[in-house]
């Protein structure tokens, strides 16, 4: 009986603890979405916190209207499609010989270093600027895709993941006469689909949240991608500095309502996208060889 | 055999390419070192004699030149601007045609960045672009990174291009405040880049009050520092909004303290303290004014309002957007700032409750001498050219024609600065180079003032004209134009100025040099020093006397070195 009792305390006090910390990463966004569709008065007296008071959907209309922030988020999904599919297979034909024994790939110590670098150093930002600078990438979709399309800490996860499939499955493909490439598309992508999943997440998360890149790269604001033209509007400025017309343009146009109708449509679409793709999530990171 | 060479080799390639981009994207971090690269090598001779015996200020250039600017776009430009000049783009607009027409110009944009010249964004890109050596032909930069251009020999000295073509408006208007606004870019005795004119003016604090709580209360307006203490007594004690609650507080003061809006500077002139900017002591030497022993009664005012509930017990923690949600919601009824404080914070006071009716007042002293005004110096931006530029005289040449076209004899200030036809949207905007006379906002209220007593109102002409349309429009009901009304009205709040300069009042900052030494090393953990100190002084967390610790330690860490390059710098320029 007493054992019995002791043991019940566990799942309790590990829900209160996990709902909490859902609680704390949720909260935000549902205060971003209620001040969204409050009134611009409630929102600026401070009254609005879990719901929206007087409630009106005027600022979505106002962004509806806005080309910029439409423009912004074609950019950043044009990014992520094209940013998410190029490191996977970057990240896939990378990992594959970095995973193969020593004695069929003489130069992978040396390899797997040169990766390994890049992720210890750091060259700074201003090199990072004047080498994509001088491959004429500025301005491009291709300065916010490239450079961060080997994500090595990926390759490493993916590496290893291929390490712990069974050889016998790869020296019976080999047997059956399939090359490299064949093996690498027929049993080791299949084999790792939790783990693709889980890496195309990242890769997708990263793309999306990166805002200063686009702000750096991008010599022209109608190249923004999303999180940089909502960073350019949601940013805080101290008073200090500030003129009149400054001021005129923050009361009218900066609008609190405004901000957080685009922060919160800003968020959707990766909001909407994790559920799917969570399912791989821990499969992905916890998971090895084949159990599948 | 083949077989493993082929796969083996293929990879190897392929890794081999992939590691120009496996620099991973960690951009988080950023570098904002300027270091000198050096592209600059090909310095063309300074062509003092090019044009000296034929200076013409506005003449044109046949052929034509080209010349590149780097620049922000705005919100109101964006948003407001842009939307309603159709057919006008940031790269053709009427402004880079009249420059092209006119002076034979071309002017287009190397890079342009979303937001104002002090934003991060803008900082961020001008900072790589310096960096990378890869310098657009004009750029307008700050202060501190003007210093490090012209020390790395990256630009062109300006002297004696502004001296031959600048023109007599041009000249004045440069010349408005005293010779500061020049000053400020002058290294050695030379002027490195043409600033960006700023008005000081428009740092002048006032006393923002609720008049509405005053005649509820049945309260004068202040006279003294005495008088506005009671005031705020009142305000907080005496339930001034009437709703049974004692829930309000008296002076709206944020955790930066020096603010444009709810700021203590307008507080502090009141027990003649000039804290946050650099003065002159009686001594003819040079002071920060944090440190002076009239900060200390001030500081101990503020600890006894404090004490009284007149402030509220959480400023400490709260910046500006977080104090003005108690603005909005009409929990407070002082405010020291400048003459836009209606524009916001104010007017969302305003618009939550239409009897909120803030006024303007001229600041108040606590013995009988009157305060003096403190001016913070408002120029902070530079023209500067690249080194090798061919004409760098050009850019003279379009602040000429920007402030001709605007404010000049014949100026077309209702195509070229907010015409009627656009709905008074400012497109003067759309020029790259933005200079305006520095008490452009104080005459256009005093004309309407004149033009109020003759009862005529059709002798207005350019920006007065367009102000008093915003007036007659809040006079017909348009709520959103209130805050012109409390500065530009009958009663507004220029009536304030006028009398601080009748009263010989103003007292400008008296440094405007860029940052010595000792400045870029100690100065920013210096402030953060005086703000903690500060407010834990004004919410009693330490007695009032830690000031005096406070000096000492200021002076230890580097004030006193920084005082001393101060007063050099002074002593350097006023011969």
């Amino acid at each position: 009986m007493k054992r019995n009792k002791k043991i019940r305390w566990f799942p309790i006090i590990n829900t209160a603890i996990l709902l909490t910390l859902a609680l704390i990463c949720i909260i935000p966004l549902i205060h971003v979405a209620a001040v969204s569709f409050s009134s611009s008065a409630a929102a600026s007296a401070g009254s609005v916190s879990l719901w929206p008071k007087e409630f009106t959907t005027n600022s979505y209309a106002f962004v509806a209207k806005r080309p910029a922030f439409w423009r912004a988020m074609r950019v950043s999904i044009i990014r992520i499609i094209l940013g998410g599919g190029l490191s996977i297979l970057l990240t896939i034909t990378a990992a594959y010989p970095l995973s193969q024994p020593k004695e069929s790939f003489r130069f992978r110590t040396v390899y797997a270093w040169f990766f390994f670098i890049t992720m210890i150093f750091n060259a700074g930002m201003i090199p990072w600027y004047m080498v994509i600078r001088q491959f004429g990438l500025l301005d491009s979709i291709w300065a916010l895709i490239l450079p961060g399309a080997v994500p090595v800490f990926s390759v490493i996860l993916l590496l290893n993941f291929f390490r712990e499939v069974p050889k016998e499955l790869a020296e019976a493909a080999f047997i059956d006469g399939a090359g490299h490439w064949r093996t690498l598309l027929t049993i080791y992508v299949p084999l790792s689909k939790p783990a693709l999943a889980t890496l195309l997440l990242f890769s997708l998360v990263a793309n999306w949240n990166n805002w200063f890149d686009g702000l750096i790269l991008m010599n022209n604001p109608d190249n923004y991608p999303l999180q940089t033209y909502i960073q350019t509007i949601a940013v805080q400025r101290s008073f200090s500095m500030m003129t009149r017309e400054e001021i005129q343009q923050m009361a009218a146009i900066s609008d609190r309502t405004l901000r957080s109708a685009q922060i919160f449509l800003g968020s959707l679409p990766i909001v909407v996208v994790y559920p799917f793709l969570q399912k791989y999530f821990v499969k992905g990171i916890v998971l090895g060889g084949v159990k599948g | 055999m083949e077989k493993r060479i082929i796969p083996t080799g293929l990879s190897a390639i392929l890794i081999g390419g992939l590691l120009l981009t496996a620099c991973s994207s960690q951009t988080g971090v950023s570098s904002t070192t300027v270091s000198s690269t050096g592209e600059t090598g090909t310095a063309v001779e300074t062509s003092n004699s090019a044009g000296a015996e034929n200076a013409d200020p506005f003449g044109k250039y046949e052929p034509s030149v080209k010349m590149t600017f780097a620049r922000t776009v705005d919100n109101d430009l964006n948003d407001n601007i842009l939307p309603k000049t159709p057919g006008e783009t940031i790269d053709k607009n009427r402004w880079l045609d009249l420059y092209s027409k006119d002076l034979g110009i071309d002017i287009s944009y190397a890079w342009t960045v979303r937001g104002g010249l002090n934003d991060d964004a803008y900082t961020q890109k001008l900072n790589v672009t310096i960096a990378s050596g890869d310098l657009p032909d004009v750029l307008i930069v700050n202060r501190t990174q003007l210093k490090q251009l012209a020390e790395s020999d990256m630009i062109v000295d300006m002297t004696d291009y502004f001296d031959q073509y600048a023109s007599k408006l041009t000249k004045d208007v440069y010349n408005s405040e005293g010779p500061g606004i020049l000053e400020s870019a002058t290294f050695d005795g030379r002027l490195m880049a043409v600033p960006y004119a700023d008005a000081s003016v428009e740092s002048t604090q006032y006393l923002w009050l609720r008049k509405d709580w005053l005649d509820k209360l049945k309260l004068e307006p202040p006279k003294t520092m005495q008088d506005l203490r009671k005031i705020a007594a009142a305000f907080t004690t005496l339930d001034p909004d009437g709703n049974g609650k004692n829930d309000t507080y008296a002076m709206a003061i944020t955790k930066n303290l020096y603010n444009g809006a709810m700021g203590v500077e307008g507080f502090f002139a009141g027990y003649h303290s000039y804290p946050n900017m650099w003065v002159k002591k009686d001594d003819g030497t040079l002071a920060w004014g944090s440190v002076l022993p009239e900060t200390k009664d001030a500081l101990r005012a503020l600890a006894e309002m404090y004490k009284a509930g007149e402030i509220d017990p959480e400023f400490g923690i709260k910046d500006g957007a977080k104090m003005a949600e108690l603005v909005a919601a009409g929990k407070l009824g002082i405010d020291f700032g400048e003459q836009w404080n209606p524009m916001y914070p104010l007017i969302s006071n305003y618009q939550n409750d239409p009897t909120a009716d803030w006024v303007g007042y001229p600041i108040v002293s606590a013995d009988d001498t009157l305060p003096k005004v403190p001016q913070k110096f408002r120029t902070q931006w530079y023209y500067a050219v690249r080194k090798d530029y061919a004409n760098p005289e050009a850019v003279v040449k379009l602040i000429n024609l920007h402030l001709e076209k605007n404010w000049g004899e014949n100026n077309e200030f209702d195509h070229y600065y907010m015409p009627a036809e656009n709905e008074g949207k400012g497109v003067w905007k759309f020029s790259p180079v933005t200079p305006a006379p520095t008490n452009k906002n104080l005459e256009a209220f005093n004309e309407i003032q004149k033009a109020r007593k003759l009862g005529d109102m059709s002798i207005l002409k350019g920006e007065p004209a367009i102000i008093q349309k915003n007036l007659e429009a809040f006079y017909a009901g348009d709520t959103t134009q209130w805050g012109w009304e409390k500065i530009y009205g009958p009663d507004g709040v220029f009536n304030a100025l006028n009398g601080y300069i009748e009263n010989g009042q103003v007292m400008r900052e008296e440094f405007v040099g860029a940052p010595t030494p000792t400045m870029v090393d100690k100065q920013s953990s210096l402030r953060t020093m005086e703000l903690e100190m500060f407010v834990r002084i004004i919410m009693g967390d330490v007695p009032v006397d830690e000031f005096d610790k406070f000096v000492e330690n200021w002076n230890a860490l580097g004030g006193a070195q920084m005082t001393k390059e101060v007063n050099e710098w002074y002593q350097s320029v006023k011969k």
